[in-house]
């Protein structure tokens, strides 16, 4: 019998698309014949579709800031500066 | 003699190697792929964007760094990746935790209003009352998510932000596969509970 540990984390790993067709199959056909694998199911899969959708909308826009790329350079001259190196960097704009 | 390859042709870890060899641009090339990743990732961890754009730097510098110990073994993105991840969980055990919203009781209508679909109903105009629900929401995540370990979180973190799969995982966090099968059912399993109980208590 499967306990309740051992069919979340196959529900949980065919969501991550991490299991092998055959076993992705055998879980399939688990949760359209109980209710208690859909339960599960359906619960894990809202739960990462929120977490999904929320971070790609927290995200939205997050890029480096145009100077980025400036401040990289100045620090990559003081790190050189502090080894002396005669490394001459460019970053074109 | 022959002209050297354009770098944007050039394979990110070749550019690591043409680096190692003294063509400096090959850097600046590096960070051009790189820099809006970089930013992401570290925001994806820390939710605060002066922050992430602060620890990306010193990625970078660390790389350039490392430039010289170099060797081809696993994918570029995978080694930029462990130094993000590093650098951000020491930020992590700096500052204890890394919620910086205020929380306020979930909205009316609970659960039911904090529907991702609703959310993302409207793509180009961001209403107020979409913003505030993201707010909401996005307080009580991180307040979730700042319970769990840090290992558990970085798990979660980059298989269901980034979308690592669990082998791209095991490489980042240098962990082998079947550890990090089982730190991802436990920190979801965690999550879920905590999400759960979190809604019963609204």
């Amino acid at each position: 019998m499967v306990n309740s540990v051992d069919e979340f984390y196959q529900v949980s790993a065919l969501l991550d698309d991490e299991l092998r067709d055959s076993e992705a199959m055998e879980v399939k056909k688990k949760i359209s014949g109980s209710r208690r694998w859909k339960k599960q199911y359906e619960e894990l899969k809202a739960l990462g579709d929120l977490l999904r959708l929320w971070d790609e909308l927290d995200c939205r826009g997050i890029r480096a800031s145009a100077t980025f790329e400036l401040r990289l350079a100045a620090s990559l001259r003081n790190l050189r500066s502090r080894q002396s190196s005669p490394i001459i960097l460019f970053f074109p704009h | 003699m022959a002209k050297p390859r354009p770098l944007s042709e050039i394979p990110d870890e070749e550019l690591m190697l043409e680096l190692q060899a003294g063509r400096e641009e090959a850097f600046n090339e590096i960070v051009n792929r790189y820099k809006d990743y970089s930013v992401r990732f570290c925001y994806r961890f820390v939710r605060d964007f002066e922050l992430s754009e602060d620890i990306s730097q010193e990625g970078f510098i660390r790389l350039y760094k490392y430039r010289d110990k170099y060797q081809i073994t696993a994918k570029f993105i995978t080694l930029l990746s462990k130094i993000l991840m590093n650098l951000c969980l020491d930020e992590f055990r700096k500052r204890k935790s890394y919620s910086t919203l205020e929380l306020d009781a979930m909205p009316e209508g609970g659960m039911d209003k904090l529907n991702a679909h609703n959310l993302l109903s409207d793509d180009s105009s961001p209403d107020p009352e979409q913003e505030y629900y993201t707010k909401e929401l996005g307080g009580k995540i991180k307040q979730i998510l700042n319970t769990l370990s840090p290992r558990y979180r970085t798990v979660l973190i980059l298989r269901q932000f980034h979308g690592y799969s669990y082998k791209e995982i095991a490489e980042i966090m240098g962990a082998s596969l079947n550890e990090v099968k089982i730190w991802i059912h436990r920190a979801r399993n965690q999550l879920k509970q905590k999400f759960n109980s979190q809604l019963k208590a609204v």
